[in-house]
């Protein structure tokens, strides 16, 4: 099954087709002086595709702007619409989480797909980078701390600016959400029937709800000598427990095989939970570990729907097919933690 | 998978093409970057999956179905008998916490990651 608008993403990778389209985007919004150089397609995302470039101006000045359109449009997807996604990263701001200046975004007229424009923050975002190089070893123990307080922050943010979240199915239940999403992919898994019955019955009591990023990990963080930049990704954001947020980052499959080390793996739960004490409240454990097999659950659903849309829309690509295959070990977690063999 | 098995073909073998491939993408690897270097990465570990699930996978297929019919008291196919699994535990009438059906799903488990990341279990 291969639907029109699959034949057009796939075409959309061309790059030489798309450096006239942008550089006419640009010049609509920076005059006619303005040109794009230096145009690349980044290692593509889980959900939106990326492209970099210089944006000169008429004067000179140049700056390296990063543009990401859609991808995934099949159905149980996990992403936002990139206009959702860039009232999120302005709101951000506003509330003082740090992520890249958003410039502009597309619109049809631009026959670029939906997607925004935003600055290019210097740093790195590679895990095994972030755990290993030495450029990195002064931070890395005071990495979990600053998680907690950028956690801290933005689960601060004022319920009544959320009111574009509200509609979503992850504000409105995120159990029911990931099990919706599953059943669109049509492909029995037992072991995640078995998550999701466990989530049904030990949902926390805590009700405090928040705006919630969603996608907070290691992998979507900009970081520098000095610590973290900016975060990014925001195509997951939505009302809910603040305490999600915090189990996410936790969650296994994130601490890339540095398992004694929870947070993202380089940091303890006992950091990241004291940097959000500093500027919030503190967190309880329990509910953290909750989010943690929600993350896990959460993480085999996101791998199917890549799956699915590689085997079925024709979105193919080795990273989507290997995807799918990545599932099981993400089940085998999930069980573990429940059964509490795991940490 | 069975004419793999049998050896209808002549040599080489496919689990031997493909370990050729993937020899040859990771010499391509070497000289590669960014973008193109991940998804050789990729390309190279799923090449070593199917690798190995050629040599495996079969007799856990046979072993799985034969698991899940007991278990079910039914019979199906592979994709049945997890449908019929799936559906029951959703349902409640089969109970998650049953440390059989637990048991059994753990070592389904175990049987795939033998086929797609044998390393995960020594973990």
């Amino acid at each position: 099954m291969v639907s029109s608008w699959d034949t057009r993403l796939r075409k959309v990778t061309d790059r030489a087709s798309q450096l006239p389209l942008i550089e006419t985007a640009i010049k609509k919004r920076y005059g006619n002086a303005a040109y794009v150089t230096n145009l690349d397609l980044a290692t593509a995302g889980q959900s939106n595709r990326t492209w970099l470039f210089d944006l000169v101006e008429s004067g000179g000045s140049s700056q390296r702007v990063v543009l990401r359109q859609e991808t995934y449009q099949g159905p149980g997807n996990h992403f936002l619409p990139s206009d959702i996604q860039y009232q999120a990263i302005l709101l951000a701001r506003e509330i003082g989480v740090p992520t890249p200046q958003p410039f502009f975004e597309l619109n049809p007229e631009d026959g670029l797909g939906k997607g925004f424009a935003m600055e290019f923050v210097e740093g790195e975002t590679l895990p095994k980078k972030i755990l290993g190089d030495s450029l990195f070893a002064e931070i890395r123990p005071k990495l979990a701390f600053q998680c907690g307080e950028i956690f801290g922050i933005l689960h601060q943010t004022q319920d009544s600016k959320l009111d574009f979240l509200r509609h979503l199915p992850d504000s409105l239940d995120p159990v029911e959400a990931q099990r919706n999403r599953i059943d669109e992919y049509v492909e029995p898994h037992p072991a995640l029937e078995v998550g999701l019955k466990w989530l049904e019955d030990h949902r926390p009591e805590n009700t405090r709800r928040t705006l919630v990023h969603g996608d907070f990990r290691n992998g979507n963080l900009i970081l520098g000598p000095e610590g973290i930049r900016a975060v990014l990704d925001w195509e997951c954001c939505h009302i809910g427990n603040p305490l999600e947020d915090l189990g996410w980052l936790c969650t296994r499959s994130w601490r890339f095989g540095q398992f004694d080390k929870p947070v993202g793996g380089f940091g303890k739960r006992e950091d990241l939970f004291a940097g959000y004490l500093s500027k919030n409240q503190l967190p309880d454990p329990d509910e953290v570990r909750y989010w943690e097999i929600f993350g896990l659950l959460r993480w085999a659903s996101i791998n199917l729907m890549q799956a699915y849309g590689h085997v079925e829309l024709g979105r193919s690509s080795v990273v989507f097919a290997a995807c799918g295959r990545n599932c099981a070990e993400i089940e085998y977690d999930l069980l573990k933690t429940i059964d509490g063999t795991l940490d | 998978m069975e004419h793999w098995i049998k050896n209808v073909q002549d040599r080489p073998t496919a689990p031997n093409i493909l370990n050729t491939i993937s020899l040859f993408l990771r010499d391509l690897m070497k000289r590669t970057e960014g973008n193109d270097k991940f998804h050789l990465r990729v390309s190279i570990h799923l090449l070593n999956i199917i690798e190995r699930e050629i040599e495996i996978s079969s007799r856990q297929d046979q072993d799985e179905q034969a698991e899940l019919a007991k278990l079910l008291g039914t019979e199906g196919s592979l994709k049945e008998l997890n449908a019929l699994l799936a559906q029951k535990i959703r349902d409640g009438s089969i109970d998650y916490q049953d440390e059989k059906v637990f048991q059994l799903l753990l070592e389904i488990l175990e049987d795939k990651l033998r086929i797609v990341n044998p390393e995960h279990l020594k973990g």
